[in-house]
């Protein structure tokens, strides 16, 4: 039940498109009029619009969930070789 | 079928139950063994940032600055892909100075594994290398100064010391030939080292195993190991996954700046130091007088560092017998050697 | 002999979830890495070329400018009447010019001719070249892609 649920909620995670999208078409409108390195002392990334770094905050949270479902999976699995380790699978063929 | 297509022509399977031959002990001590790999990850991640990087840098006085400003603003996600090889540099320099630590306090580089030792105090000069090499070139007046006062430190050698500075920079001073020949440095000649060394790094790994700890070694417990594949391997995997998150956090959170295109003939500017990694090294120079005795300051500093790195690399040959009393000695020093290194570079903050 | 067949099915399904968790995770930094490494096309919204530029031109003359990254010909007819193409061949790639003698434009790579109006007229190119609008403003001569506002 834990298997088929957590199966589901990948591929609902590799089927949704991909975070960066939202703040990347933004990037694109102010580019056109955009000003290199002449006037600012120090530059950074462009700034950016509040649908941007939200966009930003989502991919943080979109990764930190994937690697949690991660971890929880590799934790299953190395049971699961531990416990074939403690039978002697892996002793030689 | 594919394996056995594969397997009748590569013979792949033996390397596959070498790797499950291959044990990790399991003890108090085992969360060192992630460093080794951990190294890599950061290494991996820093190649391909670096290709993708490589493709829009212009290594050019002329456009070294602006091209990097091009990456930060008008290239797709060029800040991220920039932000994550600068982040990943410097956690990769620190993976490597951990997992240098506990090779020193399990005393890891004992009988027969001195040379394996040895690569990796040559395998942490080019890390630091390329940390060096890579921040002169996004070409703004911080990175320029940072190398000016980093390429003059060797004139402090004598006879030779001229001669390595002249090298390093293409010239008597840093200019524009002194970005191209970094660069190249940074992507051809440090790569090429790197990866040779660490052929042979990893082979001497393989063949010797992987080290007990001192203490428990002398416990003489028998120590349960894991397979290295796949037990150790999807422990590994777990460890890369937390420390990919930190990593993409970070850069996405916290990315790098870029300063004005580098005026070669400005003064230095406000706040002027080398990267972290550096700051204790800076500061240990900043301490000596300008002049002792009859001796340059500078020169004085320079060779004692010269001979602490020295004794470094011989560390397995002075600790000759690591379980006697000047095993304990040499054990000690790794924490003193610590608590200088955080020492100066908190100091040099101030 | 049961307790195999077990392990057996549920480590493929582990190794299932495995493989594909890890590959969704990866294949989500390969749309970000893909953005870096193909940038969008940019050309320029217009293209503005002062009228003194355009003044000595005589009828049934060409002259280059630059489209964004492209070559580009503003050719005047005999008319007098103003006409803009993106000068790169539609075949492979090549830049073409124009030859007020025979009025055509020619592609010197694989003999492409194209007439007075871009159209493909002889040779290899399957399209004619690509037109760009052009508009007399307050005394300049402003080029625009086609179909533009």
């Amino acid at each position: 039940m834990a298997g088929i649920s957590l199966l589901a909620c990948l591929l609902v995670q590799a089927a949704l498109p991909p975070p960066p999208a939202p703040f990347q078409e933004a990037k694109e409108a102010p580019k056109a009029s955009q000003e290199r390195a002449a006037g600012p002392e120090e530059q950074g990334p462009p700034p950016m619009d509040a649908r941007e770094s939200t966009g930003i905050y989502v991919f943080i949270a979109w990764i930190w969930m994937a690697i949690l479902v991660l971890l929880y999976v590799l934790g299953l699995k190395i049971r699961e070789v531990d416990r074939l380790h403690g039978l002697g699978y892996f002793d030689g063929s | 079928m594919l394996k056995a297509w594969i397997e009748d022509r590569t013979g792949l399977s033996r390397v596959e139950r070498f790797l499950n031959a291959k044990t990790v002990p399991q003890h108090r001590h085992s969360f060192w063994y992630y460093t080794g790999s951990a190294i890599l990850l950061f290494l991996s991640i820093q190649v391909v940032t670096g290709f993708l990087l490589v493709f829009y840098y212009r290594p050019t006085l002329g456009e070294a600055n602006a091209s990097v400003a091009r990456i930060m603003t008008e290239v797709p996600l060029g800040w991220i892909i920039r932000s994550v090889h600068s982040w990943s540099a410097s956690l990769m320099i620190a993976t490597v100075f951990a997992h240098l630590f506990g090779i020193w306090i399990t005393k890891a580089y004992r009988r027969p594994r001195e040379l394996t030792w040895m690569s990796g105090v040559a395998l942490l000069l080019l890390a630091l290398g390329f940390g060096f090499t890579g921040y002169l070139l996004p070409w703004d007046g911080l990175s320029l100064s940072a190398t000016k006062v980093g390429t003059d430190i060797p004139r402090s050698v004598p006879v030779v010391g001229a001669w390595i500075a002249r090298f390093l920079r293409g010239g008597e001073d840093v200019t524009g030939d002194t970005l191209t020949r970094f660069f190249g440095f940074h992507v051809c000649v440090l790569p090429f080292l790197l990866f040779a060394l660490l052929a042979v790094h990893v082979a001497l790994i393989q063949k010797h195993g992987m080290s007990l700890p001192l203490s428990v070694e002398r416990r003489g417990e028998k120590v349960k190991g894991l397979p290295f594949w796949p037990n150790f391997v999807y422990r590994e995997v777990r460890v890369w996954l937390v420390l990919f998150g930190l990593l993409v956090t970070a850069a996405v959170l916290f990315p790098p700046s870029l300063g004005k295109v580098a005026d070669l003939m400005a003064p230095a500017p406000v706040g002027i130091k080398p990267e972290w990694y550096f700051l204790f090294l800076f500061q240990t120079l900043k301490i000596f007088p300008s002049r002792i005795l009859f001796v340059d300051g500078d020169t004085v500093a320079v060779l004692l560092i010269l001979l602490g790195g020295a004794l470094f690399f011989m560390l397995p040959l002075l600790d000759c017998s690591p379980g006697g009393k000047r095993g304990r000695f040499f054990a000690a020093a790794a924490w003193g050697f610590l608590f200088y290194a955080v020492a100066m570079t908190v100091w040099s903050l101030f | 002999m049961k307790l195999k067949d077990t392990v057996f099915h549920r480590r493929r399904f582990l190794n299932g979830l495995l493989g594909g968790g890890l590959g969704a995770f990866l294949a989500s930094f390969l749309y970000p890495v893909l953005r870096f490494v193909f940038p969008p096309e940019r050309e320029p919204e217009e293209v503005v070329l002062p009228s003194s530029e355009i003044g000595d031109m005589g009828p049934g003359s060409v002259k280059g400018f630059r489209w964004g990254a492209k070559p580009a010909l503003l050719k005047k007819g005999k008319d007098g009447s103003l006409a803009a193409f993106v000068a790169i061949c539609t075949h492979l790639d090549c830049t073409v010019r124009y030859l007020p003698d025979k009025a055509k434009f020619h592609c010197a790579c694989h003999e492409g001719w194209y007439d007075e109006n871009g159209v493909n007229v002889a040779g290899p190119p399957p399209r004619p070249l690509r037109r760009l609008a052009v508009s007399l403003e307050g005394g300049k001569v402003v080029v625009r892609r086609e179909g533009a506002r």
